[in-house]
Formats: structure tokens, C-alpha cells, sequence
């Protein structure tokens, strides 16, 4: 009979302390699902701050954007609007998203992030950069797979912008990048855990550009972080060259002029080599691009089924994509020295001995090396007609 | 015939170990290996499974040797009783360290991914109770529980695995062997370390059915891990690079969060994952605190093993929580590690197959 | 001081059936007598108020100078046989015979046990309690005046309801019939599909005043002599006083009681039970339950339904693989989702964790409350469906769940997931072929319930581990539970195929692990190399 009362104590003791606790349960209406955040540097704005506000201690002034849940299923809700955002300001992340909570009648949640804006005064700021980046890293409910993008301008207009086809801005987002990575696009999907491998390994970065439009948002182009630092922003044209280095199986379309016209040529395949010659300071490297693909656009009178005629199509797409490479080379060497394509990765594995010798002065070595480009292109199909 | 003897196959013993093993490394291994030796950290790991191997054998021999003795009787025969209770003693502290910082580091990987606001001590206590209550359903029991959470636990890994091999890229592992053979070795010493549940196959002796095969279970149970180690790591390089995968302090659960199954259902499976990851910790706690009391079983000669299983508990539960954060504990497990590990990983097992066989002690074992 | 020996000794007895014409296990201890009416005194007392005691004495011999009693139940015999081979042969044939009064006279007895009746099946019995018995049993007893023996004849013939179809453990295609109360039929039906005379039954009686007849049958060659043994022993270590089901049997012979999962089958097919028995098992027919247990019995066997091997083996594996999935669902569903809701939603894609999230805006209850309450209201449902007749049970299980279920989300007291979820326990529930292991899944649910609450999916796994802790550690007669999922090793890894996955059946040659391990292959091909 002892056995069993010992059990029976044992067992109310369990369930106590089983009934007493629910630490971490939050009913899943209460949460504030977070799903796009906008993170800026705080800089004094008169006509929307309080003037009593303690600007030394406000550092980030960051933007939640928060689906009004019931409009956003289809149902009817309290309020018309299909989101809510709201801006806060505090000394350190945690800070700010703490201070939001005394605004917000729900708890905050990040699990279900699905984009990070970091605005251009953010990534101006070196400190606040690495610090972010940091706390990014650190807190597991921010899923290391999610797409971050560089605002030029305001980060608040950009996550108020109402698309048409999908009312936050954090998963048109992230269907931009899912676009993007299936058709060949214009910018180069960065998630975070990518950019924070870029970071800790070279401390220099390529985030895709956002801008605003009206009703909707455009990703394309970049933003170069060197050091932490924003050094400037590369546009479409000028991203795109280094597109053909950075992905693979870039399936972009490319026009290249014929004569009077200008024909399409979809790539299907791409990839990229890259060799270096040389062991010294003076090292040539050279990039070889493989490119694959359709031809969608000709002339009408003209007869393409003739292999001469392919020939010459595969040269002159050949010449447009070596001049696009080497236009966005110009841009990194010498306007922003950076090395953003992680050729100083790529030496440092083919050649480790050159590497030990350059590396101390990468930057000045990268600027002025020397790239020989060349492309080789098979057009592999050229629709239903001749 | 069956099974109310509390012995077990040599699959199970294969199985338990593999479970043991794994729990023990596979969430820092990868970590470890690049801060050791950067790129070239898989080799070390290589390394670490060959010595390992080496390890596993001494033992199985000196098991294979005294087929129905534990550690205390084998101890105390080959070198005299007080040598052998002194020993067992050793072992039973190793033990219950070793288990506590365990547990102490489950605690707040759980706390950390899946329930942050919940006190530690409700984690620990929890899963203390949980492997007490295997425990005293007898190892066999625990056996058969293996043979379940083995599938369980593995399945999703390999999976994961397998999925991730289109991510990885396999220059971040290049250049190959750029680092100096000494800090090769030296690495493949300090990793091999982490196979120390190898130990636990001391314990095992009475209740197996079938010691030919012993030396079979062990090696290939080694093996197992130490290729499953050998992948994650070349894995965790390859998609994060050497640097990325330095600074994860658990480079094995983001790789699982990034998995993208096509048409999945559930996202942040890593938080999923790592449910399979905290059942082979179950495993191995339970194992420990079978084991430990076991020894002091049979120190004390006294007849009941579950009576000593809950007087365990508080003991274990307070030296867990000693440690103040995961930082100091990691600090403190290394110093374990460093210090203790090897001790009856080789050198013990070693004097005593020596001292055994000069001594024509135990049975012989036909090659 | 001896008041109280008294009290104890009348309080002891209070425990015991003895009495004065009984012993303590409730056996008559009158003695026969040789006196006719000595033994006629002693059954009137016994069925002393018993109106249903047919008596009748009578004189047999030409002269009229033997006297005979016949006694039986009304109704629990077949009168024909009295009449026609008993009292016919008795009354109308002995007399006629001339007497050879001398010879006759000694063995009077012997003359009209082998001479007089004209029925095949009698027994003799020397003792007052087997005759009471054979009458309580149905059977005629016949006493000879100056003889202290009673002639039994076997008479049985109560109503019964005879070999119906089944409405439960129904399959499309294999035998129909099912067990019916009476344990001759029973056993009959088993012997018709395994004509072999290695196929034993062994009779006793359990239960001290229902005397209930209990037949154990088995193969002798192939059954395990340790689990005969050990089955006996578990019927000999208990005195009860009734047997009223078969269940009162599985209860007290079982090896853990406090387990919500059964360790021993119950089935209605004779063709199951005649496989089982065929494997190596043993069935338990218990009189007057069509309900028949076979033992020793391993999770296999209750997650498979008689046609799986009626069936070909691809839609016999993939339906096994759907009720292994059932049975999780049905413990793990409501656990599981709340876990995932209240501790970690981020698991949850988005776009079903923000619908989830809106339908519960105005839901009072939290999440655990509002799960429990669902499966509560269902657990009534289901039991009102049970208690109603037909047609009625069925619609009212409709309306319930339908109407009340949709009013109440309407009304917010639960929100729709809940009810889907909920939905999808019961229903697979009730893909478990078995209902007494869907039992056990349906309790365990509510344990997992309370882990998930508190510990998310901690907790979650904390519950699943306790039910698999307890799952690896049962055993049914020493084999374990979970065979052949574990410890496969014991029989050669053969039992594998015949789990999740049924192999064809011309690979399944062996016995499984019930039958002695020298006798396991049953299938074997001609002109062809045995493997």
C-alpha cells in the first residue's frame, strides 16, 4: 500500500508542477506576427519625432510590418486596413522591438520574418552595421534563409507600398527573390545566412537594391559594403556583367544588336570558370563563361536554320555578354575596389602560395588586375520556326 | 528462452552505441573539427574514427576476455580489489560528470530553440525522470527502445543529408591538406576523444547473449558514426565555409534549417530536427544513469539496481546546474575532456588487457 | 476471547462458499447413496426452489420392480433424445424383454446402461456433484435404484442463436461466420478448417458457481510447450466465481494490468482464430461468449484485420502502412498541434498559421482547453451512438457532430481547426482494426495532450517516449509487445515480413515466433529447390 501512495505523491508533485508552469505557451492569436522588419539608423526627424526624445540614446529607428490577420485570411475584421506598421526607435535592437511592445497589444514574434530591409543610412554606419548583423546572427528566430534587401530611400515608404497582388511587403519580398531564382533576373538573391558568411569572411557584401514604386516595389541592381561600409550602389546594368560570375545557371535574356535589330537570346544553362595565370603580384584572371540557350526573337525574312547563320548569332552574343562582363568589372575595380565577387577566394583556393604573398594588399592588387573575359555561347534551339 | 534475463543481441548493442555516439558529437562536431584544423577538419575526423577503431578493439578484447564480468569485477581481478573499487569509483564520477554537463548542455540547446522562457530546471528534471523511468524497466527495455529511436533518429539525418547535397560547394573545402600533419594528428587525437561513450562497451559483458560478435557490433558502430560524422562535416564546410562554420556554435541545426523540402509542409524544421537530435541525448542519458548504477551495484554487491536509480537523481541535477552559463559549461567539459576522456578510452583498458594476459587471466580468446 | 475467534472465524467464512453441502470451491460434498430415494431427498434439496427441475421416478422391468429416476432442466435439453432413445428404449423395450430375473437382477445397472439406451454419448459419474453438474449443463441424469452411480446422457439442446454473420470484423471477401455462444460450436467450427488430430482441445471448468467449460485448443506439435505451461498455470492461479465473458479470463490472466493497451486478441472468426492456432498460438473458447482469445498476442496482431491475407500483398502493405499512420494520428494529432500552435508556430507555414490565428480571434479558451473540450464532446458522441439503436445511433452521430460542431464554431466557443483536427483523431481511431488497442491510443492521447501543453514539442516528445518506454517493456507471455519491430533478432529477422509490409505469400514460408522453433516452415514448393 506504501508502494502505491508513494507513487500517488510522487505523481501529484509531477502534475503540480506540470499545472503551475506553460512558460513558453503563447495562444497563437496573441502573438504579433512580424512579418517584414526595416531596420535604419535613427536620424532626428522634425516633423515626425518628439522633440523631447533622447536622441543619444536612440540609435535604430526600425519598422514592423504586422498583417491585420483576419482581413488578411478573407475575413471580416475590426479594421479595413490589411496590415498594420509601426515604426520604433531604441538604443539596440531588443530595445526597440521592447519598446513596440508597450505600443502593441500582442507579443512579438519573429518566426515567421520572411525579409529584412536595411535602409541606406544603416549601412552607412559601420557600428550599427556590424551590431545588427550581429544580433541577427545571434537570435535563432530569425531564419538564416530569409532575403535581405538594401532600400534606397526611406525603409517605412517602402514596407507602407500596398502591391496589388499581395499586401505585405515582406512576402512579395520574398516572391520577388523566388522569381527571381527561378527565371534569371536582375539582382542576385542574398539571403542572410548568406550575407553573414559573406561578412565574416571578407567583411564586403552584395545586397540586392529595393525601390519604390507606386503600388509596387522593384528589386534590382545592388548595394557594395565594403568594410561594413557602404561604399555606393551598382545599377541594373552594372550588377549585371557580374550576375554571370556569382550565379549559376543565369537565365536571363540577353539582347544583343544584329545588324539593325536586336535578337533575344534565352539563356538555359550558364556557367562560370575562373582560372588565374600568373604567380606574382601580377596576376591575370581569366573568366570563362559556358552559356547555354534559346534563341526567342529573330528577323522574320531571315532564315536562321542555316549553321552559319548560328554562327555568327553565337559571336555576337558571345561579344554582348564579354562587354557586359567587362562593363560591371570596371564598376567594382575602379570605382568601388571592391571585391565583391570573391575572386580573392577563388586565388586562395587554386593558388594558396599567391594568395599568402597578395593578400595583405588585396584591395590595391584587385584593382588593377587584369580580367580577360571570354565567352562561349551554343545557341542550343531556336523556337518553332526558321 | 526469451527475454526475462535482461540480455541482449548484438544488433541492440550495435545500435545502442551508434545512438550513444551520436548524440554525443554531431551537433559540435563540425564546429570542432574546423577550429582545429580549418578545411582540412574532416580529415582530422578521419583521423579521430581510425584511432577510435583502435580504441574499440583494446576494449572488445578485454570484454571478450571476461564474458560475464563488468568493469568492477575484471578490474578487481586483474588488479587486485582496491585498484579495481578505486577505478570503478573513478568511472562512476566520470560518469555522473560527464552525464550532468550532458544534460546541462541539452538543457539549453532546448531552451534555446524550443522553449526559451521555460525554466532550465523544469528541462533537465524532466528528462531526468524520463530516462530514470527507462531505466528501471531494465536494460532491456532500453535495448529494444534502441532498436526503435535508431530509425527514428537516423532516417530524417540521412535525409537531410542527402537533401543538402546540392548546396554544398565543394571548393570551400579546397585547398586540401594545406594544414601541417602534426596539427593533423594532434587534431585527430583531440576529436577522437569525442567518441568516449566507447567506454560504456566495459559495462556491457553480462548482459550480452552472444560475445563472439562483440568485436563486429563495436567496429561497425564506430565506423557508422565516424562516416555520418566525416559527411556532416564535409557538409557543414561545404555550404557554410570555414569561417561561417567556425562561428555557429551549432553548425549541424542550421544546416538542418536549410533544408528546402520541395512541397513541405512544415518550415524551421530544424526546430523538428532537432527533436530527433534530444532523443539520442535521451539515449545516452539513460544509458549513464544505468550504467553508474550498475557500478554501484555491483561495488556494494547488493541486489536491487532501481532502488539506486532515483537517489541518482538529485545528485546529477544539482552538478548540471553548477555551471552558471553554456560558456563556462563548455569550459568545463573541455577541461573534462581534455583531462579525463582518454583514461579509460585507452590507457586503462590497455594496462588491463596487458596485465590480464600476462597474467593468464579470463579466457582466451580463439582468433 | 473466544467471541472473537468466532467473529473471526464467521467472517472467514464469509469468504468462503462453503457451506453445509458444499465445499469451498462451491463442490456438492453429499455423498451418492445407494438408496434411490435417499439420492431423490438429496437433489430436492439442492433444487429446492428450482421449478425448472424436471423429476420424474419411475419403475422400469416387466414386474415393475426397478425403480429410476430421470432429472433435467426444463427446456436446456433436447427432449427427443429423452423420449425416444431414453424413456422410449426404458419404458416400452426393457419391458418387453422377458426377464431373466436372476442375471438381470445383479446387474441391473449394467443391463440398462448398455442395453437400455439407445444413445451413443453417456457418462458415468460416481459423485453428486458431477451430476448436478451434467444437469445444470443440460444434460439428463438417470439413477438406478441400488446403484451409487449416475448415468449421464448427453442431452443438450438449448435455444442458441446459432452461426449468424458477423456485423463486426467484417471483410469483403473470406468466410462470414462467426462464433456463437456455445463452446461445441466453437470448437466444432475450429475443427473443421484444421482436420488434424495434433489439434487438441482441452477442456476445464473455471468460475466456481457459473462452472463455466473452457476449451484451450492448440496444435501439439507446433505449439510452445513453455507458453502452454505458463498459460495453465495462469488459469489455475485464480478462483472466481463466474466466467461471464472471456474478458473476465483475459483480464486476470493478462501480465500487466495497469497497461491501457491489451495484451490479449479477442476475436469472432473462426477462420482467425483457426490461423492463429496454425501460427503456433493458442485459443481460449470460453462457453457462452462468441468472443474467443488468442495467446500470446503481439502488436501485429492487432493491426491486422482478418483479410490481410485474403488480399494481395500491395494494397495489404499500403492499407497496414495507413493504420500504423492511423494510430499515430490518433494519439499524436491534438498534441501535436498544440504544440506547434501555442509553442512554436513557426513551424507552421505562414499562410496557415495567419488563418489559424484568425480564426481565433474571439475564442475565449485557450488553445489546450478548447482541444479538450472538443474531445470530450466527441467521447460523448461516440458513446451516445453506441447506446442507441441502429439507424438512430448513426444519425445522431451525423447531426452531433455536423450541427453542434458547426454552432459551435460559429458561436466562437471553438474555432474550425480545432474541430478538423479533432475530425481527423476520430476518424483514424477508427482505421484501427482492432477496437481494444484503438482503446489504449484513445487514453494515451490525452497523456500527450498534457505534455504538449506545458512543454511544447518537448513535452510532446517527453509523452511519446513515456508511451514508447511503456510499449518496449510489455509483453504478452513473454514475447515482447512490439515484436517483431524490435528484437527481430530472436527468430532470424523472418517475422519482418509480415509487419509493415506483407510479403507475397509464397515468401512467407516460415512460422512466426509463437511456434516451436523446429516447426517453422508451412510452405513448401514441389519442383522446386527449397531455399
Amino acid at each position: 500500500m506504501s508502494q502505491l501512495k508513494s507513487k500517488i505523491i510522487i505523481i501529484y508533485i509531477i502534475i503540480s508542477f506540470l499545472l503551475t508552469g506553460c512558460w513558453d505557451g503563447i495562444d497563437i492569436n496573441r502573438r504579433a506576427f512580424v512579418v517584414s522588419m526595416g531596420i535604419d539608423k535613427f536620424v532626428f526627424d522634425e516633423t515626425k519625432d518628439d522633440p523631447n526624445l533622447n536622441t543619444e540614446l536612440s540609435r535604430y529607428r526600425i519598422t514592423f510590418s504586422i498583417p491585420n490577420l483576419p482581413k488578411f485570411v478573407g475575413q471580416q475584421g475590426i479594421s479595413e486596413e490589411p496590415k498594420f506598421t509601426r515604426v520604433s526607435v531604441g538604443t539596440t535592437i531588443s530595445n526597440t522591438y521592447k519598446a513596440l511592445e508597450s505600443r502593441i497589444n500582442k507579443s512579438i514574434y519573429f518566426g515567421h520574418t520572411k525579409s529584412l530591409l536595411f535602409g541606406q543610412e544603416l549601412l552607412k554606419d559601420k557600428i550599427l552595421l556590424k551590431q545588427t548583423m550581429d544580433t541577427l546572427q545571434r537570435n535563432p528566430d530569425f531564419g538564416k534563409a530569409i532575403p535581405v534587401v538594401a532600400v534606397e530611400g526611406s525603409v517605412e515608404e517602402a514596407l507602407e507600398v500596398l502591391p496589388d497582388t499581395q499586401p505585405m511587403v515582406g512576402i512579395y519580398i520574398m516572391e520577388l527573390f523566388d522569381n527571381n531564382r527561378e527565371n534569371g533576373g536582375f539582382f542576385d538573391e542574398k539571403s542572410l545566412g548568406d550575407l553573414l558568411q559573406n561578412f565574416e569572411e571578407d567583411k564586403t557584401g552584395l545586397i540586392p537594391r529595393l525601390s519604390v514604386g507606386e503600388k509596387d516595389l522593384k528589386i534590382e541592381g545592388a548595394a557594395v559594403i565594403k568594410d561594413y561600409e557602404l561604399q555606393g550602389w551598382l545599377d541594373e546594368r552594372q550588377l549585371k556583367g557580374l550576375l554571370w560570375i556569382l550565379k549559376k545557371d543565369y537565365r536571363l535574356e540577353i539582347s544583343a544588336p544584329y545588324d539593325d535589330y536586336y535578337i533575344a537570346y534565352n539563356v538555359s544553362e550558364s556557367n562560370t570558370k575562373i582560372e588565374f595565370l600568373g604567380d606574382n603580384e601580377e596576376i591575370i584572371c581569366k573568366v570563362l563563361v559556358e552559356v547555354e540557350g534559346n534563341i526567342d526573337e529573330f528577323i522574320l525574312d531571315e532564315n536562321i536554320f542555316e549553321l552559319e547563320t548560328i554562327r555568327k548569332l553565337e559571336k555576337v552574343i558571345k561579344k554582348e555578354i564579354e562587354n557586359e562582363i567587362n562593363y560591371s568589372l570596371e564598376a567594382i575595380q575602379e570605382k568601388y575596389k571592391t571585391d565583391v565577387i570573391q575572386i580573392g577566394k577563388r586565388l586562395e583556393r587554386k593558388k594558396p602560395d599567391v594568395w599568402k604573398k597578395v593578400k595583405d594588399n588585396w584591395d590595391e592588387v584587385f584593382e588593377n588586375m587584369q580580367f580577360i573575359v571570354e565567352a562561349k555561347v551554343n545557341i542550343r534551339r531556336i523556337g518553332q520556326s526558321k | 528462452m526469451f527475454t526475462k534475463n535482461d540480455k541482449i543481441s548484438i544488433r541492440q548493442v550495435e545500435v545502442l552505441l551508434i545512438l550513444d555516439l551520436y548524440s554525443k558529437a554531431i551537433l559540435f562536431l563540425p564546429r570542432n573539427a574546423a577550429e582545429i584544423a580549418n578545411q582540412d577538419g574532416w580529415i582530422c575526423l578521419i583521423g579521430a574514427t581510425i584511432l577510435a577503431l583502435f580504441y574499440g578493439y583494446i576494449i572488445t578484447r578485454l570484454v571478450k576476455r571476461f564474458p560475464n564480468d563488468t568493469f568492477v569485477e575484471f578490474s578487481s581481478k586483474i588488479l587486485s580489489k582496491p585498484v579495481g573499487i578505486f577505478l570503478s569509483i573513478l568511472l562512476i564520477i566520470k560518469l555522473t560528470v560527464t552525464v550532468s554537463f550532458e544534460l546541462r548542455t541539452f538543457g539549453e540547446v532546448v531552451k534555446q530553440v524550443l522553449l526559451p522562457k521555460t525554466p532550465i530546471e523544469i528541462i533537465i528534471s524532466s528528462m531526468l525522470l524520463m530516462a530514470c523511468y527507462l531505466v528501471r524497466k531494465g536494460f532491456e527495455a532500453r535495448a529494444r527502445l534502441g532498436e526503435i529511436l535508431f530509425f527514428i533518429v537516423l532516417i530524417p539525418i540521412i535525409a537531410v543529408y542527402i537533401l543538402l547535397l546540392p548546396n554544398v560547394d565543394f571548393e570551400n573545402i579546397q585547398p586540401i591538406l594545406t594544414t601541417p600533419l602534426p596539427k593533423i594528428l594532434k587534431g585527430s587525437y583531440n576529436l577522437s576523444l569525442d567518441y568516449v561513450s566507447i567506454e560504456l562497451i566495459l559495462l556491457v559483458g553480462p548482459l550480452l547473449n552472444n560475445h563472439k560478435k562483440l568485436g563486429r557490433a563495436s567496429f561497425n558502430a564506430i565506423l557508422f558514426v565516424g562516416i555520418l560524422n566525416v559527411i556532416s562535416a564535409v557538409i557543414a564546410l561545404g555550404v557554410f565555409g570555414v569561417i561561417g562554420t567556425k562561428t555557429q556554435v551549432w553548425p549541424v541545426m542550421v544546416l538542418m534549417g536549410l533544408v528546402e523540402i520541395p512541397g513541405a509542409f512544415i518550415e524551421r524544421q530544424e526546430i523538428l530536427i532537432m527533436t530527433f537530435w534530444i532523443l539520442s541525448v535521451f539515449s545516452f542519458i539513460s544509458a549513464s544513469i544505468y550504467f553508474i548504477s550498475l557500478i554501484i551495484t555491483r561495488i556494494t554487491k547488493s541486489a536491487d539496481q532501481n532502488f539506486l536509480v532515483l537517489p541518482l537523481v538529485p545528485f546529477i541535477y544539482i552538478i548540471s546546474l553548477l555551471p552558471n552559463n553554456i560558456v563556462q559549461t563548455s569550459d568545463w567539459i573541455l577541461f573534462m575532456r581534455d583531462y579525463f576522456r582518454f583514461l579509460f578510452l585507452f590507457p586503462i583498458p590497455l594496462i588491463l588487457l596487458l596485465v590480464a594476459r600476462l597474467r593468464k587471466l579470463g579466457e582466451p580468446i580463439e582468433k | 476471547m473466544s467471541r472473537l475467534k468466532e467473529w473471526f472465524k464467521n467472517k472467514a467464512r464469509m469468504n468462503r462458499w462453503e457451506d453445509e453441502f458444499h465445499d469451498e470451491d462451491n463442490k456438492i460434498t453429499i455423498p451418492l447413496s445407494k438408496k434411490l430415494d435417499e439420492n431423490i431427498e438429496n437433489l430436492e434439496l439442492l433444487f429446492k426452489d428450482c421449478g425448472d427441475f424436471v423429476r420424474r421416478k419411475f419403475p422400469v422391468g416387466i414386474n415393475k420392480e426397478i425403480n429410476v429416476f430421470i432429472g433435467y432442466i426444463d427446456l436446456m435439453i433436447d427432449r427427443r433424445i429423452i423420449e425416444e432413445s431414453l424413456l422410449e428404449q426404458l419404458i416400452v423395450q426393457v419391458r418387453s424383454v422377458p426377464p431373466q430375473t436372476d442375471k438381470i437382477k445383479t446387474s441391473i445397472y449394467e443391463f440398462i446402461r448398455d442395453g437400455g439406451l439407445a444413445t451413443a454419448d453417456i457418462k458415468e459419474v460416481e459423485t453428486l456433484d458431477e451430476a448436478v453438474l451434467a444437469v445444470l449443463s443440460g444434460d439428463t441424469i438417470l439413477i438406478i435404484d441400488g446403484y451409487a452411480k449416475v448415468i449421464v446422457v448427453a442431452t443438450k439442446g438449448w435455444p442458441n442463436r446459432g452461426i449468424q454473420e458477423l456485423d463486426s470484423e467484417v471483410v469483403i471477401r473470406g468466410p462470414k461466420e462467426g462464433f456463437s455462444e456455445a463452446l461445441r460450436m466453437n470448437t466444432v467450427l475450429i475443427r473443421r478448417r484444421i482436420r488434424d488430430t495434433k489439434l487438441k482441445v482441452k477442456q476445464m471448468q473455471i468460475g466456481t458457481r457459473s462452472r463455466t467449460d473452457i476449451a484451450i485448443m492448440y496444435i501439439d506439435d507446433i505449439v510452445r510447450k513453455d507458453i502452454l505451461k505458463d498459460l495453465e498455470e495462469r488459469l489455475n492461479s485464480f478462483k472466481i466465481d463466474s466466467v461471464i465473458d472471456s474478458s473476465y479470463i483475459e483480464q486476470l490472466i493478462e501480465e500487466d494490468w495497469r497497461s491501457p493497451f491489451p495484451q490479449i486478441q479477442a476475436t469472432q472468426r473462426p477462420d482467425r482464430a483457426a490461423s492463429a492456432i496454425l501460427e503456433g498460438r493458442i485459443a481460449i473458447i470460453v462457453d457462452n461468449t462468441p468472443f474467443v482469445l488468442l495467446v500470446p498476442s503481439t502488436i501485429n496482431n492487432f493491426f491486422q484485420s482478418a483479410e490481410d491475407y485474403y488480399d494481395r500483398w500491395t494494397i495489404i502493405s499500403f492499407t497496414r502502412i495507413i493504420r500504423f499512420i492511423a494510430a499515430f494520428f490518433a494519439a499524436g494529432v491534438p498534441g501535436f498541434y498544440i504544440a506547434l500552435t501555442d509553442y512554436h508556430p513557426s513551424m507552421i507555414p505562414t499562410p496557415l498559421t495567419m488563418a489559424i490565428a484568425a480564426s481565433r480571434e474571439q475564442v475565449p479558451f485557450p488553445t489546450v482547453v478548447e482541444v479538450v473540450l472538443m474531445e470530450l464532446a466527441f467521447e460523448l458522441l461516440r458513446e451516445a451512438g453506441t447506446r442507441l439503436p441502429g439507424p438512430i445511433g448513426s444519425t445522431i452521430g451525423i447531426v452531433g457532430g455536423l450541427i453542434i460542431g458547426q454552432a459551435a464554431v460559429e458561436a466562437k466557443i471553438v474555432s474550425p481547426v480545432v474541430v478538423i483536427i479533432v475530425a481527423v483523431t476520430a476518424i483514424s481511431s477508427f482505421a484501427i482494426p482492432d477496437n481494444s488497442l484503438t482503446v489504449g491510443f484513445r487514453i494515451v492521447k490525452y497523456l500527450i495532450i498534457a505534455f504538449s501543453s506545458v512543454l511544447g514539442l518537448y513535452g510532446f516528445l517527453l509523452g511519446v517516449l513515456t508511451i514508447l518506454i511503456h510499449l518496449v517493456s510489455l509483453k504478452s507471455f513473454n514475447i515482447p509487445f512490439l515484436y517483431p519491430y524490435v528484437s527481430s533478432g530472436l527468430s532470424g529477422y523472418d517475422d519482418l515480413k509480415d509487419s509493415i509490409f506483407r510479403f507475397p505469400l509464397f515468401m512467407m514460408k516460415k512460422r512466426p515466433i509463437f511456434s516451436r522453433e523446429d516447426q517453422r516452415v508451412r510452405l513448401r514448393f514441389n519442383n522446386k529447390k527449397e531455399e
